[in-house]
């Protein structure tokens, strides 16, 4: 059943609630099972952090990072295949050196147990040997597989999980591909920009906010489109405790792709509705977008349609820094260890920067704790980065506007030899910095982008307290898009329907319903009600703007003129009315649903969504369209007479043959009231 | 009237017969009794017995100054760039007086001075020996600070540190036995018995004499000595410093060296007599707890043991942090 739109920014029914209630709670069991799945993952690879942290706090550590980073960085803008291929030859080798550097136990580890297990056999012939070498290549395959696929496929998991892919059956191969693609690119990615161990992360403060959008419907599910032909499609956004940024305001956009040859073409969306939505609208609410796009001709009959929401954002993040007299600071270490500063300053040890909770997360860290003021010769680095913590929900940075570091006083950060591909930022103001304009990133960002720059502290403020905690903020102004995608098979030419022609009316019904009025009766007109409702009240515009789609869209069968399609929607609408006893009413007394065209949730129980009247016209002519098609309930009815099609469409549109008798009842009523208007078959 | 005359000549007879005599004349005697008792129990309370009285001592307990902060002050939420006081409780919970103590207050910022006024004092307080009460004395300071400002964020935590440094005593007066005999002989009857190793308790201060291991030292049979070796620990929340570097620890700019921290000056006398403590005189509890060995004069040997008290006096510097976290937020 084809879900239903709501186009009017109002608050949400009870009903409505209730099912945001349902949906949430679902939501969290979900991810209660994915939080102790995560967990399980994160034990085990706790313990291979821990022992590759100490390798990379070393200074041969450091020092190796940095030779391996730079070449890696440096190919991150190339395609992955080449990038795969730079980062093989380039320094995967090394990369790998470094990267299982801190496995080293697990290695002796497991050349221990082979050992083990030869002792234990107590006979050290050839064959056991040759079995201690399978064991080991079966262990070391376990782990390369446990470490380098296992993640992979956590990632692959995830983002088709975005896509929709496991709901699919019959998936193709390259599909398969291209999603393993993506995330073997964005493992990659994340591991390059990460390798050197610059990957700090912040803890957010205040209220958890987040964003969701939906896969995008056909607003006819079952519709086979054809090529250059316009389609409907629809997507949900939701938003949780928004409300906290309610200046900003999200911009939804549509786009239809398809490859043509080596080349993608892009149709942009003919109508986008709402063209904006600002946060507060979203907050813990649910609103529809609704999208008109035409089909692109391709050979492959494949079309991509992206529903996008674009909005500016700024998170900030700051971290408090401990500042120490060089020779203090060394002289307490010597006395009392590396955590005289938990131990006798009572200051946590690992201060975690704190950031506005958004798109991104922001981290920050300071390689010295505390940084030494003296003629130290090794001089602190600040080190911070930007991870694209909804990536999960499809989410990415489009743009970064800028970048704005804000120091204490006497404090100035630099870029030294090491550190110059890294820290593109320039003097801004007396303690700014702010990215340079000639920087160019590479976009769309989905995984991470880190920056590392030296920090010197010239000064401490005359302050009577020995131990200094001024704080280093960094705000990132950046543009972030969601995506949500779905992938619309057109129907191939060669089994199109053949006739686009109109079809003369032959059968009674339809002969009533044409615009000759010599066969009218205008003593049998409809409801005053529905007259009234047609013609003023509250319900005027948007009956006649439902109408107006139908009739002059691709909603309208070939096979109807527009005035009996205008007055088969106008008998649905009678009938859908009476229908409907316990929905919301205008001031007529007519339920604002009036064409039967309801979402559902997912237990199958129907939604009624109020305030819908130009959706629920489009969605029954569509209804009306679709069913009378090769392939769908009326099939047999493709090359029948209009009137037999119609009979059959409304049959099986309420599945009574009474309702089509009521329908065309009320059609003919609608004709004859047209009639004694002596309007025209347009409808105004 | 015979009759009722009888009746009343029997009623008072048996009125005198009756147990009811005996009960007042019991009841008198057990009032005696138990208003002594009472008297007993209130006098042998309030401690004034003869034998075995809870006198004051104001050399007990570990601690030496303590601080707090005065409730919300600071308080937990302040508003950006607002002004808001700080206040801190001193208080001398120790057995002696200190003197010219320093105080000093630092806040974390942003580029922007946030304590307004002097960020260091000193201070006085006399200790609980010359309170002769339980509490020594207790002052109150005050700060006023203010809250840095807030752009793109709505709140931000932010952690107000107090630093006192001191310099202090510990003093402790132990009756030991000193028997001076080369060869005892249990059987024999002494004035007291010597122990050759004495657990103390807290002494009204943060650095205590937590052991003293006596022991004798013949020289020949007719010369001898005691050596009294004097285990000395940190008991307080805080850190020991050397006596003579106490005020560098509060202040930022003053260079300090390994000999700055942990050091004891260490001195002690028996019955007024000085005891030996070289080479070292002091120790370093840097690290937690250290040890000193004082030696009396050389004395002749004899068959006696006497009791007397072994005084130790130490001096050093301490310091003290506390610490409170509090939340700024944006006024929207």
């Amino acid at each position: 059943m084809a879900r239903q739109q709501g186009f009017v920014p109002e608050d949400p029914t009870l009903e409505q609630k209730e099912q945001l209630h349902r949906e949430m709670e679902r939501d969290l069991r979900v991810r209660g099972i994915k939080n102790a799945f995560n967990r399980g993952r994160e034990n085990l690879g706790n313990w291979f952090n821990s022992v590759r942290e100490k390798f990379r706090r070393s200074s041969e550590g450091r020092k190796a990072l940095r030779d391996i980073r730079a070449p890696l960085i440096m190919g991150e803008d190339l395609p992955f295949i080449k990038k795969l291929f730079f980062v093989i030859l380039g320094g995967l080798g090394s990369y790998i050196l470094y990267y299982f550097t801190g496995l080293s136990v697990m290695w002796c580890i497991v050349i221990f147990m082979a050992f083990t297990i030869l002792i234990l056999s107590r006979r050290t012939t050839s064959r056991n040997i040759l079995n201690i070498i399978v064991i080991l290549i079966v262990l070391v395959g376990l782990i390369y597989l446990l470490i380098m696929f296992f993640p992979l496929l956590q990632v692959y998991r995830q983002q088709s999980s975005q896509s929709g892919f496991w709901q699919k059956t019959g998936t193709k191969v390259s599909d398969f591909f291209t999603n393993t693609n993506a995330a073997i690119s964005n493992y990659v990615e994340t591991q390059v920009e990460c390798a050197s161990g610059n990957c700090p992360r912040g803890e957010a403060e205040g209220e958890n906010v987040g964003m969701t959008i939906s896969q995008p419907q056909l607003l006819i599910p079952d519709k086979e489109y054809k090529e250059n032909e316009d389609v409907t499609v629809f997507s949900d956004v939701e938003g949780m405790n928004l409300r906290v940024y309610d200046e900003i305001t999200v911009t939804p956009d549509c786009t239809i792709e398809a490859k043509k040859g080596r080349t993608v073409e892009v149709n942009k969306s003919i109508a986008v509705q709402p063209s904006e939505i600002p946060f507060i609208d979203i907050s813990n609410k649910k609103r529809t977008i609704r999208c008109v796009l035409k089909t692109i001709q391709t050979n492959t009959y494949l079309n991509k349609i992206n529903i996008t929401l674009t909005f500016p954002f700024s998170t900030t993040s700051d971290l408090k820094m401990y500042v120490m007299d060089e020779s203090r600071r060394n002289l307490m270490m010597k006395m009392w260890s590396d955590d005289f500063l938990y131990t006798h300053y009572h200051q946590e040890l690992d201060p975690i920067a704190k950031f506005n909770d958004g798109p991104v997360n922001l981290g920050i860290s300071v390689n010295q704790i505390p940084i030494a003021v003296g003629k130290s010769e090794t001089p602190a680095e600040v080190s911070f980065a930007m991870f694209n913590q909804w990536g999960y929900y499809g989410g990415e940075i489009s743009k970064i506007n800028d970048i704005k570091i804000e120091v204490p006083n006497g404090v100035e950060i630099f870029t030294t030899t090491e550190t110059k591909d890294f820290c593109p930022f320039e003097k801004s103001g007396e303690n700014t910095y702010v990215l340079k304009k000639d920087y160019e990133f590479h976009y769309p960002i989905k995984t991470v982008r880190s920056f590392i720059c030296g920090l010197k502290v010239k000064n401490i403020p005359d302050q009577s307290f020995d131990l200094w905690m001024p704080h280093i903020r960094i705000t990132a102004d950046y543009d972030y898009i969601m995506r949500g995608q779905l992938e619309l098979f057109l129907k191939q030419p060669e089994t199109a329907v053949a006739s686009g022609a109109e079809i003369d009316s032959g059968g009674e019904q339809l002969q009533a319903l044409a615009a000759d009025c010599s066969n009218a009766d205008t003593s049998t007109l409809p409801d005053e009600t529905f007259v009234n409702a047609y013609e003023s009240g509250d319900l005027k515009d948007r009956i006649q703007t439902g109408l107006n789609n139908a009739i002059t869209s691709e909603y309208k069968p070939d096979w109807l003129t527009e005035a009996q399609m205008r007055d088969m929607l106008l008998g649905i609408m009678i009938e859908e009315s009476g229908v409907g006893t316990n929905m919301a009413k205008n001031a007529e007394g007519i339920p604002w649903h009036i064409a039967g065209c309801t979402s559902e949730d997912k237990a199958g129980i129907p939604l009624y969504v109020e305030y819908s009247v130009e959706g629920d016209i489009l969605c029954a002519a569509e209804r009306i369209k679709s069913y009378v098609r090769e392939s769908s309930y009326c099939k047999d009815y493709v090359n029948a007479e209009p009137e037999e099609k119609l009979n059959c469409a409304l049959k099986t549109y309420n599945g009574h043959e009474s309702y089509a008798v009521s329908v065309e009842s009320d059609m003919i009523q609608w004709h004859n009231y047209f009639c004694s208007k002596q309007t025209g078959t347009v409808v105004q | 009237m015979k009759m009722r005359l009888n009746f009343r000549k029997g009623n008072f007879r048996e009125k005198m017969k009756k147990p009811m005599s005996k009960t007042n004349l019991v009841s008198k005697t057990n009032l005696v009794i138990i208003a002594l008792i009472a008297i007993c129990l209130i006098f042998l309370t309030s401690g004034c017995q003869i034998s075995g009285i809870n006198f004051f001592n104001p050399y007990t307990g570990s601690e030496g100054l303590d601080i707090k902060f005065v409730q919300n002050s600071p308080p937990e939420n302040v508003y950006s760039q607002s002004t808001f006081g700080v206040g801190v409780i001193l208080e001398n919970r120790g057995a002696l007086d200190i003197k010219k103590g320093i105080l000093v207050i630092g806040v974390e910022d942003f580029g922007e001075k946030t304590i307004a006024g002097n960020d260091k004092i000193t201070f006085d307080l006399y200790g609980k020996k010359e309170s002769r009460t339980y509490r020594g004395e207790r002052s109150v300071e005050f700060f006023e600070l203010k809250a840095l400002k807030l752009e793109s964020k709505n709140e931000q935590e932010t952690t107000v540190n107090v630093k006192t440094c001191y310099d202090y005593e510990t003093v402790a007066q132990v009756p030991v036995c000193l028997d001076s005999t080369i060869n005892p002989v249990e059987s024999e009857r002494k004035a007291c018995t010597m122990r050759e190793s004495i657990g103390l308790s807290y002494q009204g201060a943060p650095v205590a004499v937590s052991l003293i291991e006596i022991n004798r030292i013949f020289k020949s049979k007719e010369k001898m000595q005691f050596a009294f070796t004097l285990h000395v620990r940190n008991v307080g929340d805080g850190y020991v410093v050397n006596p003579d570097s106490t005020e560098k620890f509060c202040s930022s700019d003053a260079k300090l060296n390994e000999s700055d921290f942990g050091r004891v000056r260490v001195s002690a006398t028996l019955a007024f007599k000085e005891l030996d403590c070289t080479p070292r005189k002091s120790v370093d509890i840097s690290q937690g707890d250290d040890f000193l060995t004082c030696y009396t004069e050389e004395m002749p040997v004899s068959n006696n043991a006497y009791n007397t008290v072994l005084n130790v006096k130490l001096d050093y510097g301490y310091v003290n942090l506390q610490s409170k976290t509090l939340k700024i937020l944006k006024l929207s």
